[in-house]
């Protein structure tokens, strides 16, 4: 068991911040799409919950992973690399991660802005970041939308390029986020 | 001539003497309401409304609240939620425009507080309750207070799959603050 990350490789910790959000996301999309097409109903009203509590939650994992990031050395990208590559990957990586973050805040915004009551995962009652606010509500929901869009495009290219590091150029990469694979794969 | 002028003073002093009636100050009254959305509270009021108030501390017998609402000024300041509260599921406004609350009776628990009984009428349900206020008069102003605690689901407000309470609770606390000028 590895717990902090090596030049070659992420730790066990880091690992699980990865593909704890990564699952999380995907729910997140699903439910959201549910969500907005369902009838109204009070399972309607579950749904968004759920949403709301999850996407608060991913917000907590971001922090916490970037922080853990912070105290530990970031594996190395692969030796051989363009350096367009690596500044692509780079890019990518903290655009995700910036939009991590943004998601989960724009949607509290959402909330507030509607002037709902929040209570994540029903027991953690959070406060309102505004009154309610039509116009703020309008723009929270249209930069969330966007950035949905963004945040989809963008794992697409980060998963085609973990593939392609994987299959194609055959090196470790996508080897290293995986907790099951032994150390230096 | 006289005489019949002091039988008619007479007379006035003992004829029934109504209790004062009260004028409402709205920009200074509300009445509003705590509601509960899966554990969270929000906040209402009813912006349309109006009321006889009649009202003697020492004339409780021919003291009278008569309220009547525009169930349809509801607003509980968010978009998301007010379009559907005048809809069939919850208040349906457009066959019950107007929820009522009439007094038949009031009795004085000392000091500033009292407790009116009364008959809350909601979506075409009519209740019996107890309503305990505080009537504090300074000079020609008098200040109301009251509060107590209705079940939505007696009154039909939800309906369906809305008459559960898991997502939307089912006590609703009604806050009622009224400046009162005689």
């Amino acid at each position: 068991m590895q717990w902090r990350n090596t030049a070659q490789r992420w730790g066990l910790p880091a690992q699980l911040f990865h593909w704890l959000i990564a699952l999380a996301v995907f729910a997140l999309f699903v439910l959201g799409w549910v969500m907005v097409s369902y009838r109204m109903s009070p399972t309607k009203f579950q749904l968004y919950s759920l949403h709301k509590s999850l996407g608060l939650t991913v917000l907590l994992l971001v922090v916490l992973r970037l922080a853990w990031r912070a105290f530990n050395v970031t594996p190395a990208p692969p030796t051989g690399s363009p350096r367009w590559e690596r500044r692509a990957a780079t890019l990518t990586h903290w655009l995700l991660y910036a939009l991590l973050l943004a998601m989960p805040l724009s949607g509290y915004l959402i909330n507030s802005a509607a002037n709902f009551p929040l209570v994540v995962w029903g027991v953690l009652p959070l406060p309102n970041l505004t009154g309610e606010n039509e116009q703020l509500q309008a723009w929270a929901e249209a930069a969330h939308l966007a950035m949905f869009w963004l945040l989809a495009g963008l794992i697409v290219l980060h998963v085609a390029a973990a593939l392609r590091h994987h299959w194609l150029l055959k090196d470790d990469v996508l080897r290293r986020m995986l907790p099951w694979c032994g150390r230096g794969g | 001539m006289r005489r019949i002028l002091c039988a008619a003073l007479l007379l006035l002093t003992v004829l029934p003497a109504w209790a004062a009636e009260w004028r409402i100050e709205h920009g200074a009254s509300r009445l509003g309401f705590v509601a509960t959305q899966q554990g969270g509270r929000f906040e209402g009021h009813f912006r349309q409304w109006q009321a006889t108030m009649r009202f003697d501390p020492q004339r409780l017998d021919e003291s009278l609240f008569d309220v009547r609402i525009d169930v349809a000024s509801i607003t509980t300041g968010s978009n998301d939620r007010d379009p559907y509260l005048p809809s069939k599921d919850w208040f349906f406004t457009k066959q019950f425009p107007t929820a009522t609350f009439r007094t038949t009776g009031f009795s004085a628990k000392g000091g500033d507080d009292y407790v009116a009984q009364g008959v809350v009428t909601i979506r075409g349900v009519s209740q019996t309750i107890d309503l305990p206020f505080t009537w504090v008069v300074d000079g020609d102003q008098a200040k109301m207070h009251a509060e107590t605690v209705l079940d939505r689901t007696v009154f039909g407000v939800g309906q369906g799959e809305f008459a559960a309470t898991d997502v939307v609770g089912r006590d609703v606390r009604v806050v009622v603050d009224l400046t009162l000028r005689r």
